[in-house]
């Protein structure tokens, strides 16, 4: 069963920015990474899921419901953390949590975000307006789970939290995923984030789905990534013929750095009779991957014009 | 799938109540400082009511004011022969101004605030609809604003009986009824323009410049036959006050007006709300 499926959707503002004729589905139980740069419609896209905004054409289905308007009913099976927790600062982040319980029509008491605010660290008696930008963060992580929704719509989780919160993000993430089967929809651009959690990968560019896939078949795609020092000093692309494996090979502080397909045996014969002081071969990470082809779809585009 | 949700609490209708007592808490400081202003303000007109009574020295100095002023006040010849003539002239005026301000910004915050402090996408990514929120949020004001104008009614009933002037309460009523029906017209405009602003400060801007400027138009008309026009567009030139504290009883036109100002405008931001992207 798809959880979120968009079929040719597009919104358009009078700026010109937003979604163009997206077509994505998300699969039940998936943690699926929605990622690309500011400004690149990843937001637009998930104030279009929670209904904060119409598509202007196109279809939205979510949890099988066709996204017409308001759906409230909807929204009750869908957890939400914006990038940014903008909440009301005279409350505590208690009486936030109550609030959003009661409008859930979930006891707080019975919910798990108590437990999951002790395991955050995070303390509820404060004022909102008195929480560091973490605490905020924690506050809209509870928010977003303590009616435990079947769908989490995460729009840069991790921003504002600690390396320590962001693993323990991390195994609650995991966690919800494999005992509960949330499905998750993580928009970042932290792709580290993403390697470490998604199944598979949205890749958006200027409002437009530049690929989805898996994140072996992403990282796969790139062949490997060679990182090789000789003893001899200098740039020896030339002379060890580097530029014939890959034309584009760099030359940096004593390293020499290039690409290669599935051509692995081929160049390691290469480098067998070369007098090698380090060598790193490694698939090349989806941060890597993922410039690679924004630099491709940019020349691509600029061609074109 | 999900393996079942936590107990479902008491589920219903008290939902609304709650989003309504959730705006009432976030207007708390502003309703406790209108009420305040307006209450203290009718309770002292009320209370010195009886100082400018028949009082030749106050009859005479009335004479040397330019009578369009008066008459932009709610000042009649007459209206200092009554305690409900007092009532129905500076503080009535007072009294539309004041509420209206009040009742006003409420309304035409009612949306807005949430977006300019971008707390909307919190509030309406919960689970009930916008046409509830947006009926909570104006149960909460309409709820405010009559509260307040029961206690300045009730004040200005309490210190015109304390000080042995009113002899009229139905009148007084009447008055007071004509000053809330204006404010409610008032809210009628705020909530047709909230869901179309973006900033709370020129929402708030925007809604003291209407009352302010039908105030102004008020005044101005008694200036000359030749500005009349402008008390036909000004809200507080609706019920005629005077008349009231007289026993002349309620329009039933102003009534329709206010009332009609009121509904559509009201209906009109919840299509509007609706309609709008947040």
């Amino acid at each position: 069963m798809s959880v979120i499926q968009a079929r040719q959707l597009t919104k358009r503002y009078g700026n010109g920015k937003g979604v163009q004729s997206l077509d994505l589905e998300v699969r039940e139980g998936e943690i699926f990474g929605f990622i690309g740069p500011n400004g690149a419609g990843k937001s637009t896209t998930i104030r279009m899921l929670l209904q904060l905004i119409a598509p202007t054409s196109g279809e939205l289905f979510v949890l099988g419901t066709r996204i017409a308007g308001d759906h409230p009913k909807l929204r009750r099976r869908i957890g939400y953390l914006p990038s940014e927790i903008r909440l009301y600062p005279d409350m505590t982040g208690k009486q936030a949590l109550e609030f959003a319980a009661a409008a859930h029509g979930v006891d707080l008491a019975r919910s798990p975000a108590l437990k999951y605010a002790e395991r955050l660290q995070w303390d509820m008696k404060a004022k909102i307006k008195s929480y560091s930008l973490g605490n905020r963060k924690k506050l809209g992580i509870l928010l977003s789970i303590l009616h435990e929704p079947e769908l989490l719509v995460l729009d840069e989780p991790t921003s504002g939290l600690d390396p320590l919160m962001q693993q323990e993000f991390y195994a609650l993430l995991r966690e919800l995923n494999e005992t509960r089967g949330t499905t998750v929809f993580f928009s970042t651009h932290v792709l580290t984030e993403v390697e470490k959690l998604c199944d598979r990968v949205a890749i958006i560019r200027e409002g437009k789905l530049v690929n989805v896939a898996t994140v072996e078949e992403i990282t796969a795609k790139g062949g490997h990534r060679i990182e090789a020092k000789f003893q001899a000093e200098g740039d020896l692309r030339e002379a060890y013929g580097l530029l014939r494996l890959d034309p584009e090979a760099q030359f940096s502080q004593g390293h020499h750095v290039f690409h290669i397909g599935e051509s692995l045996q081929e160049t390691l014969k290469l480098l067998a009779d070369k007098p090698l002081a380090d060598l790193n071969i490694r698939r090349p990470t989806l941060e890597e991957r993922f410039m690679d082809e924004y630099r491709k779809t940019e020349d691509r585009e600029g061609g074109e014009r | 799938m999900s393996i079942g949700r936590p107990k479902i609490a008491k589920e219903g209708n008290d939902k609304m109540l709650h989003f309504a007592m959730f705006e009432s808490r976030q207007n708390r400081r502003s309703f406790w400082i209108g009420a305040a202003a307006v209450v203290f303000l009718q309770a002292l007109f009320a209370g010195i009511g009886h100082l400018y009574l028949n009082n030749p020295d106050m009859e005479k100095m009335m004479k040397q004011m330019p009578q369009g002023m008066l008459e932009g006040f709610g000042i009649h010849p007459e209206s200092f022969s009554t305690f409900e003539g007092w009532i129905s002239s500076e503080p009535y005026t007072f009294y539309v101004l004041l509420l209206g301000f009040f009742a006003m910004n409420w309304s035409i915050g009612g949306i807005v605030k949430e977006r300019d402090r971008q707390t909307a996408e919190f509030l309406f990514t919960l689970p009930r609809s916008r046409t509830a929120i947006y009926w909570a949020k104006w149960g909460s004001h309409v709820a405010q604003v009559i509260a307040i104008s029961i206690a300045a009614y009730a004040a200005t009933i309490i210190a015109g009986k304390v000080t042995d002037s009113l002899t009229d309460v139905g009148a007084v009523t009447s008055v007071a009824a004509a000053g809330l029906f204006i404010a409610l017209a008032f809210m009628g405009i705020g909530y047709a323009l909230t869901p179309w602003l973006s900033s709370e400060r020129s929402g708030l801007s925007l809604g003291i410049g209407i009352v302010l400027l039908m105030f102004l138009f008020n005044l101005m008309a008694g200036f000359g036959d030749r500005l009349d026009w402008m008390a036909k567009i000004s809200l507080f030139h609706l019920f005629d006050a005077f008349s009231l504290s007289q026993g002349g009883g309620m329009n039933a036109g102003a009534i329709v007006t206010a009332a009609a100002l009121f509904a559509l405008g009201s209906a009109a931001g919840w299509v509007a709300l609706l309609k709008r992207d947040l």
